[in-house]
């Protein structure tokens, strides 16, 4: 038998959304999930069979879905606004910043498909500027789960705990379960996945590419390079105890499967410029263009997002 | 791992455009009545039969990825009628600047697109056989603007159609130019805000060169679109912002062809009354089909029954 963990790593983070919706339903009738036309591949039925007032529609209507969801979670509701992670977050930034930023809603914002996870659509569906869009906004919290272990985890305690939050899915072939022992990932606490003692290298890293970062330190390992892997599930708050204690150390790295400009990089790259004793950051992301429509691996590969090339540009800013 | 843009248990890299060149030749000469300068009702539902033919044949070279099929497939007519009679493509002796535009605000249906531009001599064979996936590629599942190619908006996110078509309407009366623009959109898209913010602005500045036509499926994504959000019927709608409005049977060439050929100083809009996923018995008016992978089982079926259904135009026109 599979454990729990590795079961829910082996399904669509669609459907782990849906089943997530359901546990929560059973203990929380303030539940509410408002959705913008994209409620049926979220697997949403037993969720509407427990609790049938939590289902709302609002049709293809991207604004409406914010305005409406801010309004239910300003009157006591837990919301929860699932959407093509693009148009929840590029397309509503308006109703964003006013209703969950300078309103303070308690709105759960959730991209689906993020990152190149719809690449094959082309660019109107690779959100790449959604992180940089959402951690601007003040207040706002931004997470990207790196596995569906820590994305019902995550969607569980903000259900629990409604603040502003956006909570980002990717997902692809290559991913790895790496919460499959179930550790309960904390919100804005980063977590040190594997150490070497005197490390001089730090891979950070965010979302699904999190297991890439962990190939690529295998790969680093055996060429000689004493590597450090931290996971980042939340970017905003930023865990700035996790950058602290990378004083001294040659070089971070930053991998995510964002634009290299205003997402996790950046706000690493932030952070450690204002320290005297940081180390050099390199960023790795995908790059500042609108990209042509392809598969997800080789568009990550084409941007040297995969274990190989995060390997290769680590060892070449290392200049060996 | 299981990834929704992924079909398993297939191969890849089939032949994309086995019915290019079918296509291309399918205007015949036939003796029925012709709607305007361009071809007549039965080469008008031949080009849509070979527009299917050529949605499925797309599918079945990429039997690994999900397509939109449902609306691909309902706007065939609405595609053969604009590009093979109503407009003025630029392609003939009418100046480029003065050519008509096309605007597809449903960007996933660009499937039809691409065959329809084939036919009007906008895109080539050799477009087609650059694949739909890379940096190479011209075609895809989201057109990129290309205006050289006759695509006027990157697609992709819904709504954003009619307000770009009401700002090249607006572009042509300023510039003096004779160039009417077409929009095609999908009901369900009408739910979007923006949909009626561009509606507002093209009835207040009585845009007539205007012509929107509404693929109406009665399906969108979720479910039927009376169930997802039913606010009225869209004509009364479009009436109030300013519209003329007509409907039309979306899958009657001739009756499409005849009501785009009114003229008005008001924008006009067409329901166009469809069927989702039309021409494949096991696809129509099933929202599964909105986008979906196709097998080899049902790529067998759709032929077998777009032959059949050509056959029955050719019995009918004789
Ligand atoms: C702004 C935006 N929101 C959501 C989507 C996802 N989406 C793609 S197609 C579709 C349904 C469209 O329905 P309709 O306009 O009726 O098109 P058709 O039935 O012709 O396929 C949705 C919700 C999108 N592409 N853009
Ligand atoms: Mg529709």
């Amino acid at each position: 038998m599979p454990s729990e963990e590795l079961r829910l790593c082996g399904l669509d983070a669609k459907q782990v959304f849906g089943e997530t919706m359901a546990l929560i339903a059973g203990r929380d009738e303030l539940l509410s999930v408002v959705v913008s036309d994209y409620g049926r591949r979220l697997n949403l039925d037993e969720m509407r069979e427990i609790l049938p007032q939590a289902f709302v529609q609002v049709g293809i209507a991207e604004q409406s879905q914010v305005e409406v969801a801010a309004a239910l979670a300003n009157e006591g509701f837990h919301v929860l606004a699932p959407s093509y992670a693009t148009f929840i977050t590029s397309r509503v930034l308006d109703q964003v910043r006013v209703m969950l930023g300078m309103m303070e809603s308690p709105v759960v914002l959730v991209g689906l498909s993020a990152g190149c996870e719809s690449a094959s659509l082309g660019a109107s569906h690779m959100a790449l500027e959604d992180l940089a869009c959402m951690r601007t906004i003040p207040g706002m919290t931004v997470v990207c789960p790196a596995d569906n272990v820590e994305l019902s985890s995550i969607l569980q305690e903000l259900a629990a705990n409604p603040r502003p939050a956006y909570v980002r899915i990717s997902q692809y072939e290559t991913d790895a379960c790496i919460h499959a022992r179930g550790q309960h990932t904390e919100i804005g606490k980063a977590e040190v996945l594997r150490d070497t003692p005197d490390a001089e290298v730090a891979l950070l890293a965010t979302g699904p590419l999190t297991s890439e970062a962990l190939r690529a330190a295998t790969k680093l390992t055996r060429e000689g390079v004493r590597v450090r892997v931290v996971e980042f599930a939340t970017i905003k708050p930023l865990d700035t105890n996790a950058l602290d204690a990378l004083a001294g150390m040659r070089l971070a790295v930053t991998v995510e499967d964002h634009c290299i400009n205003g997402g996790f990089g950046s706000s690493v790259a932030e952070y450690l410029s204002e320290r005297d004793d940081s180390p050099r950051v390199l960023r790795l992301g995908m790059p500042d263009v609108y990209l042509a429509a392809d598969t997800p691996a080789k568009t990550l590969a084409r941007a040297g997002l995969d274990a190989n090339g995060i390997a290769s540009a680590t060892l070449a800013r290392l200049g060996r | 791992m299981p990834v929704s843009w992924h079909c398993h248990g297939s191969v890849r890299g089939r032949a994309l455009a086995a019915t290019a060149s079918e296509i291309t030749q399918s205007g015949r000469a036939d003796g029925v009545a012709r709607i305007g300068a361009g071809l007549s009702s039965t080469e008008l539902a031949l080009r849509a039969i070979d527009i299917r033919r050529q949605v499925i044949e797309f599918a079945h070279a990429h039997p690994d990825t999900p397509f939109h099929l449902g609306g691909s497939l309902s706007c065939a007519e609405i595609m053969a009628v604009l590009l093979g009679t109503i407009m003025h493509t630029g392609a003939g002796d009418v100046p480029w600047e003065e050519r008509d535009r096309l605007v597809l605000s449903k960007g996933h249906a660009s499937l039809a697109l691409w065959p329809a531009l084939l036919q009007a001599g906008l895109l080539s064979k050799e477009d087609f056989d650059r694949g739909m996936f890379g940096p190479e590629a011209v075609i895809g599942k989201q057109p990129r603007r290309d205006t050289s190619r006759g695509i006027e908006l990157s697609g992709g996110s819904l709504g954003m159609g009619l307000g770009y078509a009401a700002g090249l309407a607006l572009a042509a009366r300023r510039k003096n130019l004779p160039s009417r623009i077409y929009c095609v959109m999908g009901d369900g898209e009408c739910d979007e805000g923006s949909v009626w913010e561009a509606a507002s602005f093209a009835g207040h500045n009585r845009l007539g060169s205007l012509m929107v036509i509404i693929d109406a499926n009665g399906l969108q994504l979720d479910g039927p679109t009376s169930q997802v959000l039913d606010s009225g019927p869209l004509t009364g709608k479009f009436a109030a912002f300013g519209f003329d409005v007509q409907q039309v049977d979306g899958h009657d060439v001739a009756a499409l062809a005849n009501v785009l050929t009114t003229r008005s100083d008001r924008p006009l809009v067409v329901v166009a009354h469809t069927v989702k996923g039309k021409g494949l018995s096991f696809a129509e008016n099933d929202v599964k089909w909105h986008d979906r992978c196709l097998d080899e089982d049902g790529y067998s079926r759709a032929v077998a029954e777009l032959e059949a259904a050509r056959k029955e135009v050719l019995d009918r026109a004789e």
